[in-house]
Formats: structure tokens, sequence, C-alpha cells
């Protein structure tokens, strides 16, 4: 017999004891391999749909929440900005592609979007290929007719024809509480496929639906509503004097727009929330944000980078996590080590008896350390597997939570490290009891009994 | 009885010369044995008496090479031992010598059967496709091939001290050493397996030496050595 066929054997011959010490080592590495997974693949699907686009120009505030409210709609936006800035930056030609957007509303808690049908050169940016609707290259083009994402037709079992209305807010409140646009109810005239980017679970229309469902009910816009010719808006502030007189002129205008998506004039107290670019050149972005800093209460933002601090933050956490991971590992590692001195102080005379019958110390050293890979390799493929296993199950939860996707990454160096590292440790702590055992002094323990 | 000097004349498998054992302990040195020249023949079997803490056992520790002397040569099978390297002595042991214990001390985990044929493995001699048949017949020898798979819990004391003479006897040493091999047993049982022991030997060829305190035992050996009280743990300054 083998030193690895005996090592089997000691091993079989204490199941529950080795089961619980290759536990402890698949929970630190399912810890670690989770953790490292999901932040590694948000990261990716982060930059995926936040790289899309150069520039993004939204309300000042705070460009992570503006960047979390245009890209990945999980959160209220820091407010609108003036159409104006819409018109000047379509007449610009640095400017190759904008997509604008207007939120305030949600259905059954997936968020309303409008915006255009440029909408989808940011589904394609972030996966790499068009987007594809049912019925095919179907967009909302007249007022209130509505796309719907994947997860939302899912979730909410609306068909192409069906029609719903919004309510007011990006959260689904009782009934008593929320207030809804029954007057304006969304036909869907078509859905998504799903492209897990946060498209999934939103709704789009076009921009005059949100700027007709507001000017119908002017004090639940986000800024003031006010003519165009008013100019020099209130951008992005929370003033009403002028929300009344507005309202019942909004309205009709707001009809008539809808008649004409890209109108360059739009209704009348019409707002974007905000807008996403693609330059030209990298000299025309500069340019813009340049030219767009000059102005009050709007910021140009570039996604990427606030992506790379959102992610930053993250990091933060991510590094406390994978510590306690690796303690976690580490202690796991200490277990296997107790629990072979236990099995070699136990088996003392066994080993003594090993090596009176023939056995050198390297079989005594071998047979225990045999025992402690076995133990680290099989906790760690375990913990590997449960690992991927727990990564897909919360980014599964985040995307029916948040939306936002985790495109997990293939099985990969993470993983491999992480093994490769548990199992060196764990052979560490396995070579100490059988370091120990096999310097036992033999004779001590054949002494017979008196 | 023979003496000392008697036993150095013989035609030998054993030869001890000038042997001392000592340990230091509290800055002190004992001495657990002290025998100037000893001598076992080959193929016959040696009872070896003495009042508890003469040395028995570790004159079966050191023929057997598990420790060495402090001085002196021992000398097995034509290979002074005493001189040999730890991983020597291993293999040594191995290859001729098989050791009986009080207590049996068979692995809980394997099975009568893999107990037997461990032992082939530290040896070499047996190729390991035909470990397993081996030891079968080995425990057909000692009475036992029905009880091959079971393991030692399963097995009584009279049982397990059979399957421990099948595995000192599994790599046919020269030498077989038993220390208090019937301790353990029942009264009834200490004739059936001192029987047992004695005729494997003398199948074999090999030479017997038994440690033991009793008269039952001693008188199935050929011959007797019985170590001095002056073994005894002498202090030496």
């Amino acid at each position: 017999m083998t030193p690895a066929g005996l090592a089997v054997r000691y091993l079989v011959s204490r199941p529950a004891l080795n089961l619980l010490t290759a536990l402890g080592i698949a929970v630190g590495v399912s810890l670690v391999i989770a953790v490292a997974t999901l932040s590694t693949s948000a990261q990716k699907s982060t930059q995926e749909i936040a790289g899309g686009y150069q520039l993004l120009v939204a309300a000042k505030g705070s460009p992570a929440q503006s960047v979390l409210s245009t890209l990945f709609f999980m959160e209220p936006p820091t407010g609108n900005i003036p159409t104006e800035i819409y018109d000047e930056l379509r007449a610009d030609p640095g400017a190759q592609v904008i997509v604008p957007f207007n939120f305030g509303d949600s259905y059954r808690g997936h968020p309303i979007v409008g915006t255009t049908k440029d909408y989808r050169s940011v589904i394609e940016a972030a996966t790499g290929r068009q987007p594809v609707t049912t019925p095919l290259n179907r967009w909302a083009e007249a007022p209130f007719e509505a796309v719907l994402g994947a997860t939302v037709a899912r979730q909410t079992g609306l068909r192409v024809g069906d029609t719903f209305t919004a309510l007011h807010g990006f959260v689904e409140l009782p009934k008593d509480l929320s207030e809804d646009h029954a007057h304006s109810p969304y036909t869907v005239v078509s859905i998504l496929e799903q492209a897990h980017t946060p498209a999934d679970r939103a709704i789009f229309t076009t921009l005059e639906s949100i700027w007709i469902t507001h000017a119908e009910n002017p004090h639940l816009m986000n800024g003031p509503v006010a003519t165009r010719s008013e100019a020099a808006p209130q951008e992005g502030t929370n003033e009403h004097q002028h929300e009344e007189e507005a309202a019942h002129q909004g309205h009709d205008e707001a009809r008539e727009a809808g008649e004409d998506a890209h109108a360059r004039t739009p209704v009348r107290g019409a707002r974007i929330t905000s807008l996403l670019v693609h330059g030209r050149s990298y000299a025309d972005v500069a340019r813009l944000v340049a030219a767009l800093g000059q102005k009050e209460s709007v910021q140009a933002i570039y996604p990427g980078r606030v992506a790379t601090q959102i992610m930053g933050y993250m990091r933060t956490g991510e590094a406390v996590l994978l510590a306690l991971a690796w303690l976690s590992i580490v202690i796991a590692c200490i277990a296997v080590m107790i629990s072979l001195l236990a099995a070699s102080i136990e088996r003392r005379r066994q080993i003594a008896t090993l090596r009176a019958i023939g056995a050198p110390r390297s079989v005594i050293f071998r047979v225990l350390f045999i025992e402690a890979g076995v133990i680290c390799v099989l906790g760690s493929l375990a913990g590997a597997a449960l690992g991927r296993l727990t990564a897909r199950v919360i980014a599964a939860k985040i995307e029916a939570t948040s939306g936002f996707h985790i495109d997990l990454l293939a099985l990969g160096t993470t993983e491999l490290i992480t093994v490769m590292s548990a199992v060196g440790l764990g052979l560490i702590a396995g070579a100490v009891p059988a370091y120990l055992a096999c310097r036992e002094d033999v004779t001590k323990q054949l002494a017979p009994a008196s | 009885m023979r003496t000392f000097a008697e036993m150095s004349e013989a035609p030998d498998m054993i030869r001890m010369s000038d042997v001392k054992v000592e340990f230091r302990a509290g800055g002190r040195s004992f001495t657990l044995l002290d025998i100037p020249n000893l001598n076992f023949r080959r193929g016959a079997t040696f009872g070896l008496s003495g009042p508890s803490g003469s040395g028995k056992s570790t004159l079966i520790n050191l023929i057997s090479g598990l420790i060495r002397p402090t001085s002196g040569t021992v000398c097995v099978d034509g290979v002074i031992i005493s001189d040999l390297s730890q991983r020597r002595r291993d293999a040594f042991r191995a290859e001729r010598i098989g050791i009986v214990f009080q207590s049996f001390n068979l692995i809980p985990a394997l099975t009568a059967r893999d107990n037997v044929a461990l032992a082939m493995g530290f040896s070499g001699k047996i190729p390991p496709h035909q470990r397993a048949e081996k030891a079968a017949e080995l425990l057909d020898r000692v009475g036992l091939r029905k009880r091959m798979l079971h393991k030692p819990a399963a097995l009584s004391h009279g049982e397990m001290q059979r399957v421990s003479i099948a595995r000192a006897i599994a790599n046919r040493p020269k030498l077989l050493l038993a220390d208090e091999p019937t301790a353990s047993l029942e009264p009834g049982l200490t004739v059936t397996i001192m029987d047992l022991l004695v005729s494997v030997a003398r199948e074999d060829g090999a030479t017997l030496l038994v440690a033991s305190h009793d008269p039952q035992v001693l008188a199935r050996m050929d011959e007797l050595v019985e170590l001095p009280s002056t073994n005894r743990a002498g202090i030496a300054p």
C-alpha cells in the first residue's frame, strides 16, 4: 500500500471531521472567489456600460448620482437641464451622437425613460451588437409609445399592443400615496431582446411623452415649466413660480411637439434630464466640456472616469471583504493543522508501528501531508464551485433588485490563484503535524503496557 | 540457561559486543543496557527474560535498529546495523526483521489483509500486484483467511495477534522479534499463539527472539537468556 493509499484510508476512517475541515476551506475559498469574481465582473460591466460614451451632461450635483441615474437607472437624477443645451449640442458639428434622457415616471418599479432612437447606440456600445426588438426595428416614435426592456416584459407580463399607466416617481408606492398619469396611457409597441444591460429593466418612450405627461401635471415636474421664449431658464432648480401659468400652455404645445420627436423647439416648459454625448474627436469632447463648463447649473462628466471612481469606492469595501475571506482561509488552514495534529497524536502508536515495520520517516510525513493535501484540494475545489455559485446567485439578485447586470467572467486566474493559494497554505499547515509525526520517538510509543 | 560467554561462541544471527545504551536526564547519565558480549544463534528460538526494567524491550529495539547503542556494536545477519543511517536501518528492518507487539499494533483503518500487505510495501520484496494474494496466504497460514476483510475492531485479541504474526512474517524475515506477545491475550490463548509463532519461525527458518515474563512462553523457546538485574538502569557517573 502506498502512502497515498494509506492516507485515503485514514481520511475515510474519520469522514465527518475531515469533511468539516474541508468545508472550512471551502467556505473561505468561496468567499474569496465570490467577492473577487463579483467585483471584477462588476467593474468590467460598469466600464462597458459607462465607457461607451465620452460625455454625460446633467444638472449640477453628484457626478456619481448622474452616472448611476442616466446609465444605470439606479438613482434619481440630480435635476433637469434646459432643452437649449440639447439644441446647442445638436447644432455642434463636434458632437457625433447625442442621446437625451428624461426621467420622472415609472411603471411597477421600472423607470420610464424618455429618449430617442439613439438610445440603441448606448445598448450597442455596452453589448457590442445592435439591440433587437420584437417587432424588428420598432422603436417608440410617437408620444406614449413604449418599448419594454426584456425584464420589464417578463415581470409585468405586458405584450405588444397592451397599454399601461405610469406612476409619477421612481418607486412604486401604495395607491393612496402615488400619483398616476391615468390620462396618458402608454401602448407597448415593441419589446427589446435581453441585452444584460440596465435597458432590460427600463421602459423607453419618446421625450415628448414625458413632456406631455408632466405638462398635464406641471406640479410633477422636477424643474419649473417655462416657455422657451422665457429663455435662460432656471436650470435644474425647483422654483415653482411659473408652474401654474405655464401648465395650460405647455399641455397644448406638448401634444403638438409629439408629432416631431426630434423637433429643435420642444414643447413649452420642456426639460431634459441628461445627455450622453459622443464626440467626433477627443479634441471636440474637450472643447464641449470647456463650453459646458461655462454654463450655470450644468455639469459635463466623463462617465468612464466617474465609473472608475465609483469602482474605487467599491474597491475599499472589496478589500475589506477579501481580507476577511483570506483570513477565513488562513483560519481554515490552521484548522487543518489542528485536525492533523490531533490525528497524529491519536495515531502515535500506529505511526510508531509503521516505523517499526520498516516505514521510513518520509512515508509518515507523506501520509499526513497527503491527507492535508486531499482535504485542501477537495475543500478548495468545492469552494471554487461554491464561490461561482454564490457569485451567480448574488449577481442574479442584484440584477433582479437593481437591474444592474453583472456579466460574470469566465473561470480564470482568480479561481486558479485562490485555489492554488488555499492548497498551498493548507499544505504548509499540514506539513507541521506531518513533520512532528515523523520525528516522534518510536520506542516510547511501542513500549509494552506495564 | 546459557551465559553471555557461551552464547558468543555459537554460530550467530545477532552479535553484540560492548553495547551500552545510556540516556541523560537532569544532567546525569543513566545506563539502560550494558552488554559486554551477546550472540544469538541463527535459526534458533530464544526466550529473553529478566525483571522489569532490565532492558528487554531496549534490547529488542536495539536489535531491530529502532535505536542505536550509545557505544558498542550490534551486528544482525552480518550487517552492523549500529553503524547504519536511520534510513538504511529502516530498510534493513523492513527486509529482514519481523516484529510482533504486545498490543498487536494493527492499523485500525485497514483490513486484516491490508495490515499484512502494508508491511510488504516497505520492503519492496513482493511486487504490488501480488501483495493482496500473498497477504491472504499468510492469513490462511495463521488460520484467519475467513476474517481477512475484517478490520481490527471486528477481531478478537487472539485474532489480532494472529494478524500481527502474519504481518511480521510478511517479508519472510530472517529474524523475528516479539516483545511480550502474549501479555495482552487471555491466558488460554498464550499456548496457541506461542505455538503459532514458534512454528512459523521454524517453517521459515527464522531466528525468533521473544521477550517475556511468562514461563509458559519461555518454556517453548530453544534457549533462554536472562538479562542480569545489573542492567536495571544502573546509574553511572
